[in-house]
């Protein structure tokens, strides 16, 4: 380097002055530098969240892929957030990336990201991570219950999968609902998914699975008893369960699931939402043939937000205008 | 020796009345597990009984509980179908538990005996479910009748006259599946049921109590009534029979549990010769509805002018539908005394217009009969009151489709058209076949 830096003036010899030369060579130089990187590199920005609860996830592994290498890693924070640069160029001509995010527990997800003249075509990548638990969770009929963990009693050995358990014990006790016209595809079905754990989060879970309810809890086996204790926390996508009502069912023989009962609250909570789930999805006929199964089921009296349900079910399938007067 | 005096005895016994003839009656232990592994090797099992006229299927009740009443249950009902048939030729097919056995499929308990009736193409089919409730036991006792018998036996028909536009009016009996009986069994009776069917199996040298058991029932072998001598009967088999009580072996609280049976065959005579269903009190709301429907039927069927259909629509007026019962559960047997008390309503209307005529000129006259509207609007407008209930009534359905044509309200029959393609996009049961 030379003390003269061309395009940076010069002077006579002044000490003083060389050494503001200096300094001023030294910016020029660091801006000069400084400015090179900020017009050939572009910000990718992004956030990653949990699907089912819209929160962030922490120290998700991002990366930026461009065909098959790797650009960039980083992980997000603790907000969620993420950002790389890219050096990209100012080429005004589509450059396609491929943004990958994984976490542990989530199905990892995949998004493009096209640079252009270095702005990138979001100026915030979105990626909502679905749980491997709910990912796995496919119930294959509209209406729907799904039965989530259910912690086993203190020291049961191996795996007791409570989840099939009780969905076996409740499809059992929703076996009425064959009796009814409904075409099979269109009755409840009831599956396990022992790996939904998160009891905080059970509506906003059955809004995900698309699921009329959803239920998790634990399950206790009293000294000396041969039957269990099963304490269910239902959750629900209509708002009936609001805060994870708590159902408790007694003396449950869940080791011959043909044979267990859960209590009638659970069942009439259960139906409570499939009848909503019908309601809502404008499922009249459906909703009135098997309400009026449920009711003849249940023991009396009759649950209140039952008889609710089917009197507006009634109230509003289209059958009901064939009564009005001419029309 | 003894054989010559067994024969004189019966012979005096003949003589004196006291010796029934039997008509053919036959039954068989069938292994459900075996049979439905056939099925789904894609083998149609053979028709077991074949040759008789009626053949009913009992399965052995589902019992989760595992009280071991499902097969006594069972046993008791065919029995009692045996012993007090009122057909010509009868078979019994007693299935074992359809859920036994491995489980290759995630076929339940009802898909399980459809498969099983369907495949022996039965007259009716009788199962049912008994669980604990409490410190007691409830046993719920269903019929099932399959498209075939209703085509043959329980279903009426009305063509509208020509003028009306020709087309056929529709009533089903009943639905496909009849809630027969709810009965509440205390633990000592659920034992005397055991007990009962238990003796059932057991065949013996004599009519005695006390005579020792020679053989038991065979089973997957056909076996026949021979002989009823009140309160015995002597069965009949490859493997040797024995005598076994027709009557008495199942009394107090016990008893009622043969009345399901006796429904299906008073049921089956009505099929065979249009004898009157008895109703008894013991049974369900959804029987009476049900034998309220085909004496409703049977009064259609001998279509006197005299009764003009009052007669039918009449009997049938109990089920009307009633807001308040709606609200709170189904009519017993949904809207198909409405339906049926429809077509009664229709048919009456007809014939009074058509009686006003020489008899000698009905026919002609009949087609071209034209109701009034106004009086065809309020029976129609009853039976959609009772189709809330019951909103996939396809006959229902159907009728209301041409009854509101008629009466010049497009909206409501287009509605109902609509109605009816959902019902039958969506539901299990189909509208009657077009004759």
């Amino acid at each position: 380097m030379t003390d003269m830096e061309p395009g940076c003036g010069s002077n006579r010899a002044a000490d003083a002055m060389r050494r503001i030369g200096r300094t001023l060579a030294g910016l020029c130089a660091a801006a000069l530098l400084s400015l090179a990187p900020a017009w050939a590199q572009t910000a990718v920005k992004g956030i990653v969240t949990d699907r089912t609860t819209a929160l962030p996830v922490v120290g998700a592994a991002v990366e930026l892929r461009r065909g098959a290498a790797v650009v960039d890693r980083t992980v997000s924070g603790s907000d969620g957030s993420f950002m790389f640069m890219v050096n990209a160029g100012q080429s005004p001509q589509a450059q396609n990336f491929k943004l990958g995010v994984s976490h542990e527990g989530f199905v990892g997800a995949d998004q493009d990201v096209v640079i252009a003249s270095a702005r990138p075509d979001s100026p915030l990548y979105r990626a909502a991570l679905i749980r491997k638990a709910v990912a796995d969770c496919q119930p294959k009929r509209t209406r729907r219950v799904v039965v989530g963990y259910f912690r086993p009693p203190t020291g049961t050995p191996g795996q007791a999968d409570f989840a099939a358990r009780v969905s076996d014990a409740l499809l059992y006790q929703l076996s009425f609902l064959e009796r009814s016209r409904v075409a099979s595809d269109r009755r409840p079905s009831v599956v396990a998914c022992e790996q939904l754990d998160d009891r905080d989060n059970l509506p906003a879970l059955a809004r995900e699975l698309k699921a009329d309810a959803l239920m998790s809890g634990a399950v206790a086996r009293p000294e000396g008893r041969p039957r269990y204790n099963v304490t269910m926390f239902l959750g629900d996508p209509y708002g009936l369960f609001d805060n994870a009502t708590r159902v408790n069912s007694r003396d449950v023989d869940l080791d011959d699931p043909s044979a267990s009962r859960l209590a009638p609250e659970a069942l009439g909570a259960v139906l409570r939402a499939l009848l909503t789930g019908y309601l809502k999805n404008e499922q009249y006929a459906d909703c009135v043939e098997l309400s009026g199964l449920a009711l003849a089921e249940l023991p009396r009296p009759a649950p209140q937000p039952i008889v609710d349900i089917r009197a507006e079910c009634l109230r509003k399938q289209p059958a009901g205008l064939l009564m009005a007067g001419p029309r | 020796m003894k054989t010559w005096r067994h024969i004189a005895a019966v012979a005096l016994a003949w003589v004196l009345g006291t010796v029934a003839p039997l008509d053919v009656r036959a039954g068989i232990n069938v292994d459900s597990v075996r049979q439905l592994q056939l099925i789904d090797q894609g083998v149609q099992p053979p028709l077991l009984i074949g040759d008789a006229r009626f053949r009913v299927a009992v399965f052995a009740f589902e019992d989760p509980d595992k009280l071991a009443l499902g097969d006594a249950l069972a046993t008791l009902a065919m029995h009692q179908l045996l012993v007090g048939a009122r057909v010509s030729s009868l078979g019994v097919l007693r299935f074992s538990d359809p859920m036994a056995g491995p489980r290759s499929d995630e076929l339940g308990y009802f898909d399980r005996i459809d498969r099983l009736a369907d495949s022996q193409k039965v007259t009716v089919s009788v199962w049912g479910a008994v669980r604990r409730v409490g410190p007691e036991i409830a046993v719920d006792t269903y019929l099932q009748i399959p498209q075939s018998t209703v085509n043959q036996a329980l279903q009426a028909r009305i063509a509208l006259p020509k003028a009306m536009g020709g087309q056929e009016l529709l009533a089903r009996i009943g639905s496909d599946r009849v809630l027969l009986q709810r009965q509440l069994l205390s633990a000592a009776t659920a034992e005397s049921v055991r007990a009962a069917a238990r003796k059932l199996t057991e065949l013996r040298d004599t009519p005695n109590d006390q005579a020792p058991v020679a053989r038991h029932v065979p089973q997957e072998t056909v076996f026949y009534l021979r002989e009823l001598r009140p309160p015995w009967v002597r069965v009949g088999s490859p493997q040797g029979g024995g005598w076994v009580r027709s009557a008495g072996h199942c009394s107090g609280a016990c008893a009622p549990l043969l009345d399901g049976a006796r429904f299906v065959s008073s049921l089956l005579a009505f099929i065979e010769k249009r004898q009157r269903i008895d109703f008894i009190a013991t049974l369900s709301p959804e029987a009476a509805a049900f034998a309220d429907q085909t004496a409703a039927l049977d009064i259609l069927h001998r279509g006197d002018p005299m009764d003009e259909g009052a007669g039918a629509a009449a009997i049938l007026a109990r089920w009307s539908p009633d807001g308040g019962n709606i609200m709170a559960s189904p009519p017993p047997g949904g809207a198909s005394s409405a339906n049926l008390r429809l077509l009664a309503r229709i048919r009456g209307q007809l014939l009074r217009q058509v009686a006003q005529v020489s008899p000698a000129t009905w026919d002609r006259a009949y087609e071209d009969v034209r109701l009034d509207p106004q009086r065809v609007r309020a029976a129609v407008t009853e039976a959609a009151a009772a189709l809330q209930a019951d909103p996939r009534n396809a006959e229902l359905l159907h009728n209301l489709v041409v009854l509101f044509d008629y009466v010049r309200e497009p909206d409501k029959a287009r509605l109902a058209r609509e109605l009816l393609g959902e019902a039958e996009r969506s539901g299990r049961l189909m509208l009657l076949p077009a004759r």
